[in-house]
């Protein structure tokens, strides 16, 4: 299935790098704030450990059974039923983080551009195009979000080198003001965040290299998107201030105070454009693996034909699910923070310790 | 069912006939006589009704006891030196002449074969070459003299260079093949040829440098174009269809060029070339997206002049394709992205049409194209009628009639220059064909439609392949080294060897046609 497919370790972590950043620069500093105010780098450097955890949770499943996407591992080590029940679950919550990412990305565009067209319709533009990507393949998937690459990180530094004149640092100020507990609670929404790491482990056998390696590149990915988060939440705290939370997309709102000679005044369609580019990568990624997962359930049908009932199936549910603002960020928020944790988090770390008290006899073959 | 048995078998029987069945005359299976009249009476039936088939009986000797029969194609073969070389040696020879030794003696010819079926009597007259029969000798002599009519080699007006060699390939296979020799110098240029064509037997040459290219993909090419079942070639392009990876679709995957310098740079990158007889057009495969955006003229102009050109050139690639999309999705969905002044005078001007913006633009883009069309089928001396008339229909005359924009026109204007700035027409009239849907998606879905498909575009680049490499090599996947050639181009000191990365040194496998990946 996936095993004849071939990518390098460099295209194996950017789709998740450049979804994290994408859906990370958009919501995250408003959500944050409402948290840890002016301090929420705190929570944002303390929820990263989540995210180091996960990629060495992946990276020994990877070394300890080569060539066998987490769903099979969890077949071959949990015995049929309770595999299976796993797998399912697994399943659903990937479906569920799906489903948010479809409305976050739905209510954006209809708030700020598309005010008139239908929510289906919107969704299930972006559905079609992902699902000619996940028909094409998980290397076409990868090639493609290395080609965006570029574009997005490009436009995002832009944006916060043409409004350096504008910041006031002063507005990070005071540190730690009310103690490290208080700003340390937003830690739980983005710990679910970097959860999204995990997602590796459903296309494992697609890279082939020692596992050391792999390790190493997923911790410098896991730095890099902190890294780039944090310059981002620095570029808003000290345009914004206080105001962080009146907006909903705060980011947004900073890219349109940029004013250079009254010529790029009007440069939100580009934002626009390249957080497109990395919606339709995150969303590629994740329906690729719902496919796989499907595909790995209705044994010798490939994941390719898998694609368009997938679809079908996500723009179904979406259209019924958080059909409102409100609903989205006050029930959905809760809910995809439950499907990270529990499917990217504590269902493989639970697996993990299974393996590692009750699997030792299976014999290691080549790795480090 | 025992219909459908039988009409399969009679399909069946009627698709036997091999290709030499196809193009050869039933006599082609008999065996060449001692006797001259014989053979004269199977060639006659033969050729019959073929005016252009000279046969001369030719007799020489002290008393003119010994005779022989020439055979050629008038045209074809080259007729002063057959006076001089046969017909005046043979009639001159005093040694009696009983065998082809003595007559391959007698004659002052270098290349003469001996054959003895009439198959290959009737390949060889067919190729221009002369054949011999003699009487009493139950085989014949080919001759190679031939001398098929083909034009000098010129500049092409198709790929035009401001700095760089001014020849052109030509129709003749040979002299196309000359000037490769002419500019690599080694025995490691080698030349493979074979025929492809079931009537017209068209000659093909494989070119390629031995121990830069893949052996793997000479093979592959001599295996598909061997796969090849067609009546005539014509031009490289009716073979180019049939044995891209991706048949189906609109990117070229084959890279052609009229220009000896572009197919030698090429072979030297580990790449091979396809040569047709009676074509100027050869094919160089593998191919990449960014060798249709290159010129040959970037190797010799400077490096910084030359990427600030294919920068450009890059620029105006999306131009050509989003220009009009873009235009449409800002005046139907996206109004605040233009600055207010600027928003005032568009709309004055907006007022007074009465179509919305996407048949506007697309009509206006139609009539373009139209005019373009036809301005490659005009002749010559009425070219310049044809552009000022295009100028009156998508200029003035349209805006004063209130039928489109004047913005409308700047914005076709713009794209119709960008579209030209392709150096490649494969990939030109690609990127002209896909403006259209993404025009209509863009009055549907404005900006969100126009980003969607320039997505799909990307996908089914990087999806594609050619001959086992990614079509979107240098940037997805991305390398390092051969990314140093391609929308840049860095000094050619820090390119050293193979810039493309030397597809044969690889070890890139290369996959069967339509293979997925």
């Amino acid at each position: 299935m996936i095993k004849s497919e071939k990518i390098t370790l460099f295209h194996y972590y950017l789709p998740i790098y450049l979804g994290m950043i994408t859906t990370g620069i958009l919501t995250m500093p408003t959500m944050l704030y409402k948290a840890a105010e002016q301090n929420l780098w705190l929570p944002l450097i303390v929820s990263s450990l989540s995210g180091y955890v996960m990629v060495l949770v992946v990276t020994y499943l990877y070394h300890r059974f080569p060539g066998q996407t987490l769903i099979e591992i969890f077949r071959t080590t949990m015995g049929r039923w309770i595999g299976n029940f796993c797998s399912a679950l697994l399943l659903g919550l990937l479906i569920g983080q799906a489903i948010f990412i479809l409305r976050e990305y739905q209510m954006y565009l209809t708030i700020n551009y598309y005010q008139y067209m239908p929510a289906v319709v919107v969704i299930g533009l972006l559905l079609l195009v992902c699902m000619y990507a996940v028909h094409q393949g998980l290397e076409v998937i990868c090639r493609s979000s290395v080609f965006f690459f570029p574009f997005i990180i490009a436009v995002q530094l832009i944006t916060c080198l043409l409004i350096l004149p504008e910041l006031s640092p002063y507005r990070l100020l005071p540190i730690l003001d009310k103690g490290i507990l208080y700003p340390l609670k937003g830690a739980v929404f983005s710990f679910a965040w970097y959860s999204e790491f995990l997602w590796g482990a459903f296309y494992m056998p697609a890279v082939s290299v020692p596992a050391k390696k792999m390790l190493t590149t997923g911790f410098l990915f896991v730095t890099a998107t902190t890294v780039s988060l944090l310059i981002v939440f620095f570029v808003v705290i000290c345009f914004l201030g206080d105001a962080t939370s009146q907006y909903l997309y705060s980011f947004d709102i900073v890219e349109r105070y940029i004013q250079v000679s009254g010529l790029i005044e009007r440069s939100s369609a580009l934002f626009m454009i390249v957080w497109l580019l990395g919606v339709f990568v995150k969303m590629a990624l994740l329906m690729f693996i719902i496919s796989v997962n499907t595909a790995h359930f209705v044994k010798k049908i490939s994941y390719a034909k898998l694609a368009l009932p997938v679809m079908l199936l996500l723009l179904l549910i979406s259209s019924f699910c958080f059909t409102s603002m409100k609903s989205m960020y006050q029930n959905g928020m809760f809910f995809l923070n439950i499907c990270c944790l529990v499917g990217n988090m504590i269902l493989p770390i639970l697996l993990l310790i299974y393996c590692l008290l009750f699997h030792r006899d299976t014999p290691r073959s080549s790795g480090q | 069912m025992s219909v459908w048995n039988f009409l399969r078998q009679w399909k069946g029987k009627s698709k036997k006939k091999t290709p030499e069945q196809l193009y050869l005359a039933p006599e082609a299976s008999q065996m060449i006589s001692g006797s001259l009249n014989k053979n004269k009476r199977i060639l006659d039936q033969a050729y019959q009704d073929c005016a252009d088939v000279i046969q001369r009986v030719i007799r020489f000797g002290e008393k003119g006891e010994s005779g022989a029969l020439l055979v050629y194609l008038e045209g074809t073969a080259n007729v002063e030196e057959i006076d001089e070389h046969v017909i005046k040696s043979l009639q001159k020879s005093k040694k009696p002449v009983r065998s082809l030794e003595d007559m391959k003696q007698a004659l002052s010819v270098t290349d003469a074969q001996k054959i003895k079926q009439f198959a290959d009597v009737f390949k060889n007259v067919s190729d221009g070459k002369p054949v011999l029969f003699l009487d009493g000798v139950p085989s014949a002599l080919i001759l190679g003299l031939t001398k098929w009519a083909t034009r000098s080699v010129e500049d092409t007006p198709t790929e035009p260079v401001i700095r760089g060699a001014k020849e052109g390939f030509v129709e003749s296979l040979h002299v196309n093949i000359s000037l490769i020799r002419r500019r690599i110098r080694t025995p490691k240029l080698k030349v493979k040829t074979l025929e492809v064509g079931d009537y017209s037997r068209t000659q093909v040459a494989l070119t390629y440098m031995d121990g830069i290219c893949d052996k793997k993909l000479i093979q592959e090419i001599l295996d598909r174009v061997n796969r090849v079942s067609i009546d005539g070639v014509w031009d490289g392009g009716m073979i180019q269809e049939q044995i891209q990876d991706q048949r189906w679709s609109i990117f070229p995957q084959i890279q052609t060029t009229e220009r000896p310098d572009t197919i030698c740079a090429a072979m030297l990158e580990g790449r091979a070339a396809l040569f047709f007889e009676g074509t100027p057009n050869v094919l160089i495969m593998p191919t990449t997206f960014f060798a249709f955006m290159q010129s040959p003229e970037d190797y010799y102009s400077g490096f910084i002049i030359s990427t600030l050109l294919r920068i450009l050139r890059t620029i105006f690639i999306l131009i050509a394709l989003l220009a009009p999309a873009f235009y449409i999705a800002v005046i139907t969905f996206h109004q605040e992205l233009i600055p207010t002044t600027l928003i005032m005078s568009v709309i004055q001007f907006r007022e007074q049409v009465p179509f919305p913006a996407v048949v506007e633009a697309v009509g206006m883009e139609i009539t373009f194209e139209g005019l373009r069309e036809a301005g490659v089928r005009l002749p010559r001396q009425i070219g310049p009628a044809i552009s000022i008339v295009g100028a009156l229909v998508i200029g003035q005359a349209a805006i004063q009639a209130s039928l489109v924009s004047p913005a409308m026109v700047i914005v076709v204007s713009i794209t119709a220059i960008a579209s030209f700035m392709i150096p490649h027409y494969d990939l030109s009239i690609a990127i002209r064909i896909l403006r259209f849907p993404i025009m209509i998606i863009a009055s549907m879905f404005g900006l969100l439609g126009v980003v969607l498909s320039v997505i799909c575009i990307v996908i089914h680049l990087t999806s594609l392949r050619s001959f086992g490499i990614p079509y979107f090599e240098p940037f997805a996947p991305f390398r390092k080294k051969a990314s140093l050639d391609s929308v840049v181009r860095a000094p050619l000191w820090v390119q050293k060897q193979n810039p493309q990365g030397a597809h044969g040194n690889r070890n890139q496998s290369v996959k069967g046609r339509g293979q997925k990946t």
